[in-house]
């Protein structure tokens, strides 16, 4: 009895290792999470309060930034945009992804190793800003530069490490399910279909949050495109378009007031692919 | 899953079906769904969106020509998006300037449609003095009127007069020297307990060393077209050296809203508005900010930008911004509609100007006491001339916050760009076509006043 009564010994190393270590997240979590809490504050104050108080907390509390993003700036119509276009290329990108991943763990053609390399090769060599202007001329060429299919285009591919985590996965499903369904009379496309893409889920799951999240906060590239088409403006533009030109004041004040609102979907989003998304990275990882 | 990925696939299929459906052409101009052709037209002015807009959607309802006007405001990112437009043969139909040395380029590549000589006779013959034409090689591809109201009109001193009574000065004048304005922001700054400053230099955007110094300089005499004397065919910034000496004086007095480098415009205005600056330089289109965007807590004066003592006696010169600074594409497939909407849209605007003068400030910066200025940077040759280093502004920055030789500075940044021309000279640029013995800094007014 005495032995349970006794208290556990602390020892003084690991109590400082603990402190520090707490610390160190205690700071990391306070600048993490510092830029959402001062947007979602300040949202709440004028952009004169903004520029001119040194406190964090509002003086009085306003809800006129919101009023003015739901009111002047067609918000609903950006919003729909920016959630068909995202939507639309999580679809594509999936189909991509997964087609491709499957493609190369379950068939041999000639010519796949420097496919695959080539692949790899845009994950390494980014051309960045360079590929802008071809992009954007394809576009132009395919006529497509002033609808939603440009958009979309722009985003349909898909991202070479959700591949390579796909082919992964499915490398450590064996073939004999193929085999199974092959005897059973499945084509090709059927088995990936119908067996293939239910075991790929967490790999979607992965897929679709991080396209979502990566169309979604894409801002160049949908810049250009819309330029002169304000009705296919993406949520992000017509933000960052409230940072005005022609001598008038940044009202910083609305801009964070759109991007407090524009956070909700991808929220949302996280929400449901969460569980799905961590369990793919983890499977994505260690199988194959 | 079955579901989904049929649901999927009607999805995209619905989408490839639709989306081409909604694309027309390649050109800015396009036909809508009512069948009315479109001209677009991209601008940053959003302190006039709401008025143009109102314009805009009467005229789409009024028009008997067919004609929809679309408009694009945009922010900071204007000149990129029309340079791609341009490249990329999408260009819109008419849109504000991409600044003067890609406007130049522009010209020079055939992007800019040129006004019909009819239209240019038609609107001198309207607008008779207003009428302002802008040639670039005896062409014409601007219109616009010197509607100071309209285009934003000049640049003024505001001061807060609030700050004034308490400092002892006298709220109701607006300091006449540069060395007057020296002594009131030090008189506000000793009032103002740490938390108010006689005056700000908003430099974190180096541009404004323009509207701080060169626009102010001018009004004491100190002529330059952005540095550049045709007079002589050289750079020489020199000519600013006794209004950077005042400057360097009140920053020395610690009577500068701190800190020069890092503060922006916007933050000058919110803090004048707030009452925490006693004195700020400002163009017409910060009475729209002060009358719609940020509440003025103080009672505030308008008044001509001061002097410097040399020069005390004569009389400050007015700075015009005038113009239209709109262009049209020559790739515009309508162009018989879009030049009906250039017109339409250079039109001055009577009850907008009715509007704009029954605001606080926008009379003051609409009249002119005094000869006007011109600085113009179409007549200095900085669109070709390619230099190394820093811009002027920036190089104009470090000379007025640093600590080193004024006077040295300011010969580094005219060697700088006269090494450049002589550069572009070498490589076969005819730089003598900027030389012009008999230039004159008056505008067109001058005589009228005088």
């Amino acid at each position: 009895m005495e032995h349970k009564k006794r208290r556990r010994r602390i020892n003084p190393f690991e109590f400082g290792l603990n402190t520090v270590i707490y610390l160190i997240l205690i700071i990391v979590g306070i600048i993490t999470l510092f830029p959402v809490v001062y947007s979602l504050l300040g949202a709440f104050k004028s952009t004169q309060e903004l520029m001119t108080s040194g406190s964090i907390l509002p003086k009085q509390y306003t809800l006129d930034n919101y009023k003015y993003v739901l009111d002047k700036i067609d918000f609903s119509r950006y919003a729909f945009n920016s959630l068909f276009v995202s939507v639309m290329a999580v679809l594509t990108s999936t189909l991509m992804a997964t087609t491709t991943a499957y493609t190369f763990s379950r068939r041999n053609f000639v010519g796949k190793k420097l496919i695959k390399t080539m692949y790899l090769a845009t994950m390494f060599i980014g051309a960045g800003a360079a590929t802008m202007y071809p992009t954007y001329k394809l576009l132009v060429d395919l006529g497509i530069n002033k609808n939603y299919l440009g958009l979309i285009f722009l985003n349909c591919g898909a991202p070479v490490p959700i591949i390579l985590l796909c082919e992964s996965y499915l490398k450590g499903i064996s073939k004999d399910f193929d085999d199974a369904a092959k005897i059973d009379g499945c084509s090709f496309f059927r088995i990936y279909a119908q067996i293939i893409m239910p075991m790929l889920m967490p790999m979607v799951a992965v897929n679709a949050l991080l396209t979502f999240r990566g169309v979604w906060n894409s801002y160049l590239m949908p810049m250009i495109v819309t330029a002169g088409q304000p009705k296919l403006q993406l949520l992000t533009v017509a933000i960052v378009e409230l940072k005005t030109g022609g001598g008038l004041a940044t009202m910083w004040s609305t801009i964070l007031a759109a991007v407090n609102i524009s956070l909700i979907p991808i929220i949302i989003v996280y929400v449901l692919c969460n569980k799905q998304f961590i369990r793919g990275i983890a499977e994505g990882g260690l199988k194959g | 899953m079955k579901k989904m990925m049929k649901r999927a696939i009607a999805l995209l299929a619905i989408a490839a079906i639709a989306a081409p459906l909604a694309s027309c052409g390649n050109g800015g101009s396009q036909t809508n769904s009512r069948g009315k052709v479109e001209i677009r037209i991209v601008t940053n002015e959003r302190s006039k969106m709401e008025d143009l807009q109102e314009r805009a959607d009467e005229f789409n309802e009024t028009n008997d020509k067919n004609i929809s006007i679309v408009f694009d405001f945009k922010g900071d990112n204007v000149t990129d998006l029309i340079k791609t437009g341009y490249t990329s043969k999408s260009a819109p139909d008419i849109h504000i300037g991409m600044g003067g040395a890609m406007d130049l380029i522009a010209k020079d590549n055939g992007w800019y449609r040129k006004v019909p000589e009819e239209t240019v006779n038609e609107w001198s013959e309207l607008y008779g003095e207003r009428f302002v034409k802008r040639e670039t090689d005896g062409k014409v591809y601007e219109l616009g009127t010197n509607n100071p109201i309209a285009n934003c009109s000049g640049y003024k001193f505001l001061w807060n007069k609030d700050l004034f009574r308490e400092a002892g000065l006298n709220p109701d004048e607006a300091p006449a020297t540069w060395n007057d304005v020296r002594e009131y922001a030090k008189k506000i700054t000793e009032i103002g307990e740490g938390k108010k400053y006689g005056y700000v230099m908003p430099f974190k955007d180096a541009i404004f060393t323009r509207y701080y110094i060169v626009i102010p300089g001018a009004t004491s005499g100190l002529f330059n077209a952005d540095g550049f004397d045709p007079r002589i065919n050289q750079y020489d910034y020199s000519v600013y050296e006794p209004l950077i000496q005042v400057y360097r004086d009140i920053i020395a007095d610690g009577s500068v809203f701190p800190s020069p480098y890092t503060i922006d415009n916007d933050t000058a205005r919110a803090q004048f508005a707030e009452g925490n600056i006693g004195m700020i330089c400002a163009a017409g289109w910060d009475v729209d900010v002060f009358n719609e965007q940020f509440e003025v807590k103080n009672d505030w004066g308008i008044g001509e930008y001061p002097v410097l003592d040399e020069f005390n006696g004569g009389y400050p010169y007015g700075v015009p911004s005038g113009g239209s600074n709109y262009f049209m594409s020559a790739m515009s497939q309508h162009p018989e509609e879009q030049l009906e909407v250039y017109k339409w849209l250079l039109t001055p605007d009577e009850r907008n100007n009715q509007k704009k003068l029954a605001q606080k400030g926008r009379e003051e910066f609409s009249i002119y006491k005094y000869p006007l200025a011109k600085m113009d940077d179409a007549s200095n040759p900085g669109a070709i001339i390619k230099v190394e280093g820093d811009d002027c502004w920036t190089q104009l920055k470090d000379v007025v916050l640093g600590t080193g030789d004024i006077t040295e500075g300011l010969a580094k940044i005219s060697d700088s760009y006269n090494s450049a021309m002589d550069k572009a000279a070498a490589a076969g640029e005819d730089m003598e076509v900027y030389h012009d013995p008999d230039y004159s800094f008056f505008a067109q007014n001058e005589a009228e006043l005088n």
